[in-house]
Order: structure tokens, then sequence, then C-alpha cells
């Protein structure tokens, strides 16, 4: 799969430990990256680094298969940036902004699909920038951020300040620019932000990768918890010992078992058929609590 | 590039307008003053301190010429145009600490353009307060009594654009190397506050005479050219140390981590 993003011990620090350092980021093109971790873990330092703000300090990073920093021009005209807590320029309002960007991008074209975007956020381009919310100076940034249709998106935090509803319509929005073979990077510190849109993840903790794989192979990785009835029969936790991948099996005074495990569940299923479980109650993979557990660092990430 | 530089100019507006104004108005005001009181200015002129004299360029401010040079050309035209240029070499800074700036270094421009941007609308800016000037000087010249052709009054005035534009570039180096709009607002008045006093130490004491061979406040003459040859090596001078100043800060401003 061709890497939109690839680097290779990208490293920037303010101080030993603060900033992003050693990073391996492989974003797949086509395809939405949530780019996870705490506030201060490094998120915004490594965007900073990719849309060319800062120049890194050790390592190499292709965008695009292009240097940010030496190609910088080159890659701005194919990526749209929304940095952290970008403010609107105090001298425009959104439609004089667009004008501006168009002209700087020759880009006329770039004005009316603003316009629809602004329209989908529900956003007032006639406000100027120091009249704008917290949330609408989001909005604007998005806007001027996807108007030009870049082939790489890379936004960082874009649903801070939104209210949930348009939360869940820029989710929308980012799915049907990766639909449309367009790769989009957002950060954020929630999973929740980007588990209905990403299709990859990276999490990042105390300024190092410590994760990057498939959304699909996280909640595989996660553990499940199952629930058996057995009706009259007795059984013991002894009789799911011999299944693979289970652990934390416990007996309740009804006689339900409750069964954590990982991976595929085919085994455990036939070991309960054949013990004459009469129930089945599989509890929902919590994603949220494999992604606090990389938050906190624990060796063991379970749900 | 234009497209920057004039979209600087229009979010800036305000402060170009009022700078404009207040050069023009000032220009003209003192000038129209000056029939007031010249016959009374011989005698004031010629028990002035020499520090004094030095101050303002040692213009005989007994003549209208020497009082356009005195009070238009040695303090009100360098000190707003320069003032207005710093305004406007600092503002990169500015945009840099209010986060402004990210919006344009996304856009597929470079960071020379940008950089070269912000240096066009420095000098933009002081050649529009030179102008004034100028404008000022050609309405308030013969309302005091002054008899200087328009071409005596733009070669005067040139020096004190090429000196705004040195100004407003070293406030545009330090905001490029720093990105602290108080420290570009604090050197660049310092620079001008240094040069204008290691000017009149030069007229003051012999010992100090070689400072004003490398003074830029007395390279721009003080609108010398109004009354006697127009100083083309200090106007080089001028121009050629602004160009050093802003391909230095364009250089820095290329290269540094920007704190956006």
């Amino acid at each position: 799969m061709t890497a939109a993003i690839a680097s290779s011990e990208l490293t920037y620090e303010y101080a030993p430990g603060i900033g992003a350092v050693g990073l391996n980021l492989e974003v797949p093109a086509g395809k939405v990256y949530g780019f996870l971790g705490p506030n201060g873990a490094g998120k915004s330092t490594a965007i900073r680094m990719l849309i060319s703000l800062i120049k890194p300090q050790r390592g190499s990073v292709s965008v695009l298969g292009l240097d940010p920093w030496s190609d910088a021009p080159d890659l701005h005209r194919r990526i749209g940036a929304l940095a952290s807590d970008q403010p609107a320029p105090r001298h425009h309002n959104g439609e004089s902004f667009l004008r501006l960007l168009a002209d700087i991008r020759k880009q006329p074209e770039l004005v009316a699909r603003g316009h629809q975007f602004a329209e989908r956020m529900k956003l007032d381009l006639s406000k100027k920038g120091h009249e704008l919310s917290l949330g609408n100076r989001q909005k604007l940034g998005l806007v001027t951020a996807l108007a030009h249709e870049p082939e790489l998106v890379i936004l960082d935090e874009p649903t801070n300040g939104l209210d949930p509803l348009l939360q869940r319509e820029i989710g929308v929005l980012l799915r049907e620019i990766a639909d449309e073979g367009r790769t989009v990077v957002l950060s954020s510190h929630s999973l929740h932000d980007v588990e209905e849109v990403a299709d990859h993840v990276g999490f990042i903790r105390e300024a190092k990768l410590v994760e990057q794989l498939p959304l699909a192979a996280l909640a595989e990785r996660a553990v499940r918890r199952v629930r058996f009835g057995f009706g009259d029969v007795d059984v013991s936790a002894s009789d799911f010992g011999a299944v693979p991948n289970t652990e934390n099996i416990t007996v309740a005074d009804d006689g339900e078992v409750t069964v954590q495990y990982r991976g595929a569940v085919a085994a455990l299923l036939m070991r309960a058929g054949e013990l004459g479980a009469v129930t089945i109650e599989a509890h929902p993979v919590e994603l949220e609590e494999t992604f606090l557990a990389l938050y906190r660092g624990d060796e063991e990430v379970e749900t | 590039m234009i497209t920057m530089t004039l979209d600087l100019l229009r979010s800036r507006k305000v402060l170009v307008l009022g700078i404009c104004a207040g050069l023009l108005f000032t220009s003209i005001g003192y000038l129209a003053l000056y029939p007031s009181f010249d016959d009374q200015l011989q005698g004031f002129a010629d028990d002035l301190p020499d520090a004094y004299k030095a101050l303002v360029g040692d213009a005989d401010i007994a003549s209208p010429e020497g009082y356009i040079r005195g009070q238009v050309y040695s303090l009100i035209a360098p000190l707003l145009i320069a003032g207005a240029a710093i305004a406007a070499g600092s503002s990169l800074a500015k945009a840099e600490r209010d986060q402004t700036l990210v919006v344009f270094v996304v856009q597929p421009i470079s960071r020379r353009r940008l950089g070269c941007s912000w240096w066009t609308f420095v000098v933009v800016v002081a050649a529009i307060g030179a102008l004034a000037s100028f404008i000022g000087v050609v309405i308030g010249g013969p309302l005091a009594g002054a008899d200087v052709g328009i071409d005596r009054i733009a070669l005067a005035t040139l020096p004190m654009l090429a000196f705004g534009m040195l100004a407003g570039s070293v406030a545009l180096l330090v905001s490029a190397l720093t990105g602290a709009p108080g420290m570009a607002t604090g050197i660049g008045w310092m620079f001008i506050l240094v040069s204008f006093l290691a000017n009149s130490l030069a007229e003051l004491i012999d010992n100090l005479s070689w400072l004003s061979k490398v003074n830029p406040w007395s390279w721009h003459g003080a609108g010398e050219a109004l009354t006697s040859d127009f100083a083309t090596l200090n106007f080089v001078l001028l121009l050629v140390t602004t160009l050093a100043v802003g391909v230095g800060a364009i250089s820095t401003f290329e290269r540094r981590n920007l704190h956006l």
C-alpha cells in the first residue's frame, strides 16, 4: 500500500522528552489516519513538522513524496492543513479570506467550493475573524483547509470547539474525502473523535509513537468478555482451562460463567456448546478502554 | 507576492492612513506657522546653543528653507516615516505571536516570497509616508515663503524614504530573528534614537566626527538637498545598508522554526 506520509526517526525535541521523538509514521494513501494521544504528547509537534512549520532536528519524512521543509510550496499546493487552535485573520471576513486564498492559490473555483463547505458547516462567511467564536474560527479553518480539494488533509484537533452534531458532520465529510481516494490525517486526544471515521490509528505518548495499526486490529487486540448461562448444569472455571486465549474466568452464584478472551471466539464457543450453554451474552468491545490503557502505558491492553 | 503585500496594506490601512495624515498635516501646520514668527526667529536662531542646532541638522532655521529642514526633515519626517516602517516591520512578529501567520505559511508560497512580501510592505509603507511628507512640503513650503522647486523637495525626501526603509528593515530583521513584536519595535526605535544622538554628538565633539560617516541618520542629511547638492553617496549607502538588512531579514525568516 502506498504511503501518503512516511517518516523515519522523525524528531523535534523542545526539551529532552518533550516534543516528538523517533517517529516512524506510515500513513496509507486514501485512508483516514487518526493520530491519537494525550494533551502534550507530541501530536502537534509532529504535525508542525509535516506541514513545514518547523524543521525536524533528526530523521526524515516524506509527505506525498516531498520533503516538507525543502519542498514546502509544492507540498502546500497539494495539502490542506489546519493547525491547532488556528486563529482567523482579524481583518478578513470568511468571504474575503476565501478570495485572498483563491488569489494566492490561483484557484478561483476555491471560493465557490468554500461556500459549499461553509453552508454544510453552517458558517456565516460575512463575519470578520475577530467576531467569530472558537467553533466558528475552527469551521473557517476547516473550510480553508478543504476548499482547494487537497490530496492530503492534515488537521490538528479539527473538532475542537464544535458541537456534537457538527463533529459528526465533519466525520462524514472526512470519510467522503477518503472515499474519493484522498488521504486524511486528524489528531485528537479522544478515540471517540476518530473511531467512527478512521481506518488506521497511531498512538503517541510522551513524545514517542507507541502503536500504529488499523483500527480493526485494535479491536481484535482488545480483550472481550462473554457470559454463558448453563441452566441446571454445574460448570466450573476449570472446564474452560484448556481453551486458548482465555483468562479471568469467573462463575457467579447463579451459575453463569464470564470468560475474557482475545482473538478468535470459535474455540470458546465450541467448548461452551460442549458444556451445554443455553444463553450467551457478549459485551461490546470497549475501544475506549483499550485506548486508555495505551494512554496510561499499561503493559496489558484490556477492556 | 503582490497579492500578499496588498493584503498587508489593506489589513493595516488605519496605520498607513494615520501616519500619512500625521505627516501631511504636521508638515503643513508647522510650515504655515513660519510667517507669524519669522522676523523674531533670526535673533532667536543666533542665540540657540550649538547642541540644539546639532539636533536640527545644523540648519539655518531663520530662513524658510532652513526652517523646513530643521522642523520637517530633521525631526518630523524621519521620525514618522521610520516609525511607520518600524510598525510595518514588527507586524511580522505580531502575526507570528497571534498565530495569524500560520494561515499564510501553509499556503503554496515559499518562506522567501512571504518574507519578500513583508519587506515590500515595509518599503511601500515608508514610500507612502515619504509621499505624504513630500506633498506636505510642496503645499507648506510656499506658505512658509520658501522658494524651493518640487525637484529639490523630491531630492530632499528621497533620503528620508531610504532612512525609513532602513529602520523598517531593522524591525523586520528583529521580527524574523525573534518573533517578538515588542523587541522588534523597541530595537527599531532604539536604532533611530541611537542614530539621532550619535549624529548630534558627531556635530558637537570633534573627536567623534567620524561617527557621521557611519551613521545612517547623518546619511539622510536632514533635507540638505533643499539648499545644496544631493549627497548621492550617502543615499546609496542608505540603500545598500537597507538591502543588506532586508536580505538578512528574509534569509533569517526562511530558516527559522516559527513559533506557530
